[in-house]
């Protein structure tokens, strides 16, 4: 759905991304790994058009990113950013209901209200319909940020040739609601969303994704299967962190990190 | 059972139906604030045709306005020429000056992302006086110098002039008024006043080389007023004012998607550069041509959309409307004291406004201290 080809973006001569060759398939979670200033944030802003890159390019369904019109792009790929602040008192229902901004030509008054209150209840913020947005705790902003693209991928009769891309979208959650967006994520992959998720977590990635593209310093450290991937000697490559692979009886690998690792110069 | 379930039955059916009700209930409360928005500009015009030194009735103003008033001696003659020469060009201009700002506050505020950019504060203003001032002390210099520019009648030059200072006050702040690609807003506001004394300072100087009947003429900018409305300065205007306005209100979606930040804008399927572009000339043009027609009036931009959002909420689809009806009736308010208060005098109404603003801005700030979650 997503492929990229020497993708490369450059501030000020400074490469903050290049070489990357990626595929990001419908039916799969990929999440993107790294340390601080890796580029995940980047590569998200190339994936989704915000940015334009410096050197290759994006395709999207086959055809290269500067081809489709903003509005067309918005009827097949949602995105949550990272930072979701609102400075005017709009309730969380309609900072959900402006997901349905790229299907407003079609949307009768009732479809935009059925995808808002599906929306809202899959991510357990229907109580918070009314509230104004920026009352909402951070966790609580991020679920109804979440809520929004899912209504503007048209969930739950969302199928086939749509994306999501997430850029720490667990960062404010509780742990509860981290699994639960998880778990989110694998059930719109199933039903064939593309999901591009940056994570700070290994043991989410580890639980819930297929795939993972490891970036360090601007570049694909690895990428591949999860845990075949994910192994404790990259980990402590990429990460500098000494790292344990541990297995839990149903066959599932998690990580432990047991100190940071100091690289003589 | 999780306690996770637990916590979602507690809150379970009958707090949503609760809250939905409310979710449910703001379409009917929306509908009567704007209903009451449009009562209160009508009984504003009713009433600004009727009251002043002269009080014509009101059946009688309507009988003049609906063509049926006969002139009963010389009396009927006279309240005939004062409801319809006199007061409904000033109605007309006031209602049309006081929506054009109110909505271009409200755009502006949409478009920076923040509740204190109201146009005249950010030197939008400023620099629509500016262009009018040029146009009065250089115009005839530069008519004489370009055949073609004094083939324009001066009516209609006069706020092309105000727009084209708008404008680049506008792009100058656009520039100025953002670190990187965030939006500051006290950088906008440092650059707004800059722009201000800039322009202040460009205007002193054009009125220290105007003659006599300039420096007169030129007065009435700094302080604003309705006195100088008559058909002929309305005309050339009103295609500008209406034309700005309707069309910033027609984007009230757009500009709700950039509440959410300008790649989640984008992300939505906005051509947000454009977008951008559009809303910043559009708010110059309403701006400019209504400091061209009635000088620099303050606040009624940052008042009213607050007012509104206050009372409806942050969709800019009925903040924009309701900031349309309420702009215009607040200046006819305004306009109605202006002239009243001190018979046979006339107050400038861009003083009672900035009476009223100036501590209302005031207390917008101190409040934005205490309550961090709504900057």
């Amino acid at each position: 759905m997503i492929a990229t080809h020497a993708l490369g973006y450059d501030v000020a001569g400074r490469a903050l991304l290049a070489d990357c060759e990626l595929a990001f398939t419908g039916g799969r979670v990929t999440a993107v790994l790294g340390p601080n200033g890796a580029g995940k944030s980047t590569l998200l802003r190339l994936l989704t058009g915000e940015r334009r890159p410096s050197h290759g390019e994006v395709r999207v369904d086959g055809r290269a990113l500067d081809t489709w019109t903003p509005a067309a792009l918005a009827r097949v790929r949602a995105v949550v950013t990272q930072f979701n602040h609102v400075a005017f008192p709009f309730t969380a229902a309609e900072i959900v209901a402006l997901g349905r901004a790229p299907w407003r030509r079609s949307d009768t008054r009732a479809a935009r209200a059925a995808a808002v209150e599906a929306a809202l209840a899959r991510l357990e913020v229907g109580h918070l319909a009314g509230r104004l947005y920026p009352t909402l705790s951070g966790g609580e902003q991020q679920r109804v940020a979440i809520a929004r693209a899912l209504a503007q991928l048209d969930w739950p009769r969302a199928g086939g040739a749509r994306c999501l891309l997430l850029d720490e979208p667990s960062a404010s959650l509780d742990l509860h609601h981290q699994h639960a967006l998880m778990a989110l994520l694998r059930e719109l992959a199933t039903q064939g969303v593309t999901v591009v998720v940056v994570l700070h977590d290994l043991n989410l990635a580890l639980g819930y994704c297929d795939e993972v593209v490891l970036l360090r310093e601007g570049r694909v450290a690895a990428t591949g299967a999860t845990a075949a991937t994910l192994t404790p000697a990259l980990v402590e490559a990429v990460y500098r962190v000494a790292a344990e692979q541990f297995e839990t009886p149903d066959g599932g690998v998690f990580l432990v990190a047991r100190r940071a690792v100091e690289y003589a110069a | 059972m999780t306690p996770a379930d637990d916590h979602l039955l507690a809150a379970g059916a009958p707090a949503a139906a609760a809250i939905r009700a409310r979710y449910l209930a703001l379409p009917t409360r929306r509908m009567l604030v704007l209903a009451a928005c449009f009562a209160c500009a009508l009984a504003a015009i009713l009433a600004n045709l009727a009251l002043g030194p002269v009080v014509v009735p009101l059946a009688s103003v309507l009988r003049i306005l609906t063509g049926t008033h006969e002139a009963v001696g010389a009396d009927g003659g006279v309240a005939a020429s004062v409801v319809l020469d006199l007061r409904a060009p000033r109605v007309v201009q006031g209602l049309l000056v006081g929506a054009a700002l109110a909505v271009s506050g409200a755009a502006f505020q949409g478009l920076f992302r923040n509740p204190l950019a109201d146009p005249s504060l950010v030197g939008i203003s400023a620099g629509a006086a500016t262009g009018a001032v040029g146009y009065i002390v250089l115009g005839s210099a530069l008519g004489s110098a370009f055949a073609p520019l004094a083939a324009i009648p001066r009516m209609a030059a006069l706020p092309l002039a105000a727009i084209g200072g708008a404008l680049a006050a506008a792009a100058a702040l656009y520039r100025l008024g953002r670190r990187g690609s965030d939006l500051d807003i006290a950088t906008l506001l440092l650059a707004g006043i800059a722009i201000t004394a800039l322009c202040l300072s460009a205007s002193g100087l054009l009125i220290f080389v105007s003659d006599d009947e300039q420096l007169r003429e030129l007065n009435f900018w700094s302080l604003g007023s309705l006195a100088r409305a008559h058909w002929p300065v309305l005309l050339p205007a009103l295609p500008w004012l209406l034309g700005a306005t309707a069309w910033l209100v027609a984007r009230a979606g757009v500009l709700n998607a950039l509440a959410l930040g300008e790649a989640e804008a984008w992300h939505l399927g906005y051509r947000v550069e454009r977008v951008k572009l559009e809303v910043v000339a559009l708010t110059a043009t309403a701006v400019g041509t209504a400091v061209a027609i009635a000088g620099v009036i303050g606040f009624i931009g940052l008042i009213v959309p607050h007012l509104l959002r206050l009372a409806i909420g942050a969709d800019n689809r009925y903040v924009l409307a309701g900031a349309a009806a309420l702009g215009g009736a607040l200046l006819l308010v305004a306009d109605l004291l202006a002239r009243t208060l001190v018979v046979p005098a006339e107050l400038p109404i861009g003083i009672l406004t900035s009476l009223l603003g100036g501590p209302f801005f005031l207390w917008l700030m101190q409040r934005q201290r205490c309550a961090p979650a709504l900057p």
